[in-house]
C-alpha cells in the first residue's frame, strides 16, 4: 500500500512539486473555485472540472507549452496542498506570469508559497531559461502582496481600478522578477552560507 | 487588386517571405515529389497535399516549434520554394534552417544566399534565437556551400548518414551564433 507511485519534479526542503494528474482533477477544481481563494486571484467565473480536463489533457509535442502547472506537495505530511503555475508562457520574449494558490486553507501563513515559488523561479530561470517573469497582485490581497515583498521582487506598475472584488473596484500591482537578479541573488546566498 | 494569394511578411532585395497559405498547398506537394528536388532534400516518401493542410492547420496561434514560409521571386513575381525553422528549441535558443528552392530553374542564383541571409535575420533579431543550424548532406554542395559562404561553421560530420541513391553518404551540420552573425552581417551586400 505504501508503495505509491509519485510525480515529484523539483524537490524543496519541506515541500515538492510535482506534475499534475488527470485523476486528482477534482481536488484541483476544488482549489481554483474555493471561495477564499478565488476573491483574489480574478476567478469570476466558475472553472468545471472538465475545462480542467482539457488543460491537462496530452499536448502534441508541435507546440510548445504555454501554461504549465506543478501540484504543490507537502512532505512530512504526504499530502498536496495547492497549484503553482507558469502562464501564458512567451517564449520570443522570454517572459511569463506566475500563479500559485494554496487550496488547504490549513496551510496558509506558513512560508509554503515563498518556498513554492522559488522552487518555480529557479525552474523558470535555470531550465526553461526565461528572462523576466511577472506577478499580478490585486491589492486587496494582503497575502499576496506581502509574499511578493518578502521574495524582493519589485512593483513595476499599477493599474488603477483593474479587478471588480465584492461591489467595488481596486488597483492591481504588477510585481517582476529579473533572470539576471535572480542569479545573483542566489550566488550571494550561497557565498554567505559558505562561510 | 490583390492578382495573386501573396502575403508578404519579409522583404528582401530580390526573394521575399510570405506567409504560407492553404491555397499553394498542391505546389508545397509537387516541390517534394519532384525528382531533382528530392534528391537533395532527401524525402523519401509521397507526399500530398493533405499533410500541409494539416501542417498549417495545426496550432495556429500557439508557438510553434516549426515556423515557415513561401519564399516568392521578386521580380518575376513567382513562387520558388519553401524556408524556415524546424525543431525550434525556446527553452536552449536554437533553431534548425529548412530550405527548398522547389523550382530548379532558380538554382545556382544566389536566392539560397539571400534566402539564408533573411532567415538569420529573422530568427536572430526577431525570434530571439542565440544559435542556429543547418544541415545538408555531402552531395547537396549548394546548400552547404551557402553555408560556408555566408560564414556559419561546419561543426558535425555525420558519417555515412543517409542512404542515396545506391551509396551512403555523410551529412554535415553547421552552426552559427549570433554574435558572430553580429559581426558578418554588415559584410554582405546583394547584387
Amino acid at each position: 500500500m505504501e508503495d505509491q507511485v509519485t510525480f515529484t519534479f523539483i524537490r524543496g526542503d519541506i515541500i515538492e512539486l510535482w506534475a499534475p494528474t488527470l485523476e486528482k482533477v477534482n481536488l484541483y477544481a476544488k482549489w481554483i473555485n474555493l471561495p477564499m481563494a478565488r476573491a483574489y486571484s480574478r476567478v469570476a467565473l466558475p472553472k468545471s472540472v472538465n475545462l480542467l480536463k482539457k488543460i491537462l489533457e496530452p499536448k502534441s509535442d508541435e507546440i510548445m507549452r504555454t501554461d504549465i502547472f506543478l501540484e504543490i506537495y507537502h512532505r512530512d505530511d504526504k499530502k498536496s496542498i495547492g497549484i503553482v503555475g507558469l502562464n501564458n508562457i512567451d517564449w520570443i520574449n522570454r517572459k511569463a506570469n506566475i500563479s500559485i494558490i494554496i487550496g488547504e486553507s490549513d496551510y496558509w501563513g506558513k512560508g509554503l508559497a515563498i518556498e513554492s515559488l522559488k522552487l518555480l523561479f529557479s525552474y523558470a530561470f535555470e531550465d526553461l531559461n526565461l528572462h523576466k517573469l511577472n506577478a499580478i497582485v490585486h491589492t486587496p490581497n494582503e497575502r499576496s502582496l506581502r509574499v511578493f515583498e518578502k521574495l524582493n521582487l519589485s512593483c513595476e506598475a499599477t493599474l488603477k481600478d483593474e479587478i471588480y472584488v465584492d461591489g467595488r473596484y481596486y488597483d492591481s500591482k504588477i510585481f517582476s522578477l529579473y533572470k539576471k537578479d535572480w542569479l545573483n541573488r542566489n550566488k550571494e546566498e550561497g557565498a554567505l552560507n559558505a562561510r | 487588386m490583390p492578382d495573386k494569394n501573396k502575403y508578404p511578411f519579409i522583404e528582401g532585395k530580390n526573394i521575399s517571405f510570405c506567409v504560407p497559405n492553404l491555397e499553394n498547398i498542391k505546389l508545397y506537394a509537387s516541390w517534394d515529389n519532384h525528382p531533382e528536388v528530392r534528391k537533395y532534400s532527401r524525402n523519401l516518401f509521397p507526399v500530398n497535399p493533405e499533410q500541409y493542410k494539416k501542417y498549417l492547420e495545426d496550432g495556429q496561434d500557439r508557438v510553434p516549434r516549426e515556423i515557415g514560409f513561401e519564399v516568392w521571386h521578386n521580380a518575376d513575381d513567382k513562387l520558388i520554394g519553401f524556408i524556415g525553422f524546424n525543431h525550434i528549441n525556446w527553452a536552449d535558443r536554437y533553431g534548425n534552417i529548412g530550405l527548398t528552392i522547389g523550382e530548379p530553374k532558380y538554382w545556382n542564383k544566389n536566392l539560397g544566399f539571400e534566402a539564408t541571409y533573411m532567415i538569420l535575420e529573422y530568427g536572430f533579431n526577431e525570434l530571439n534565437l542565440v544559435k542556429i543550424t543547418g544541415n545538408a548532406y555531402e552531395m547537396n554542395i549548394g546548400s552547404w556551400k551557402i553555408c560556408e559562404k555566408i560564414g556559419m561553421k561546419r561543426e558535425l560530420v555525420l558519417k555515412k548518414q543517409a542512404y542515396v541513391k545506391g551509396k551512403y553518404v555523410d551529412e554535415y551540420q553547421y552552426y552559427i551564433f549570433k554574435v558572430d552573425w553580429d559581426q558578418l552581417r554588415i559584410k554582405i551586400e546583394f547584387k
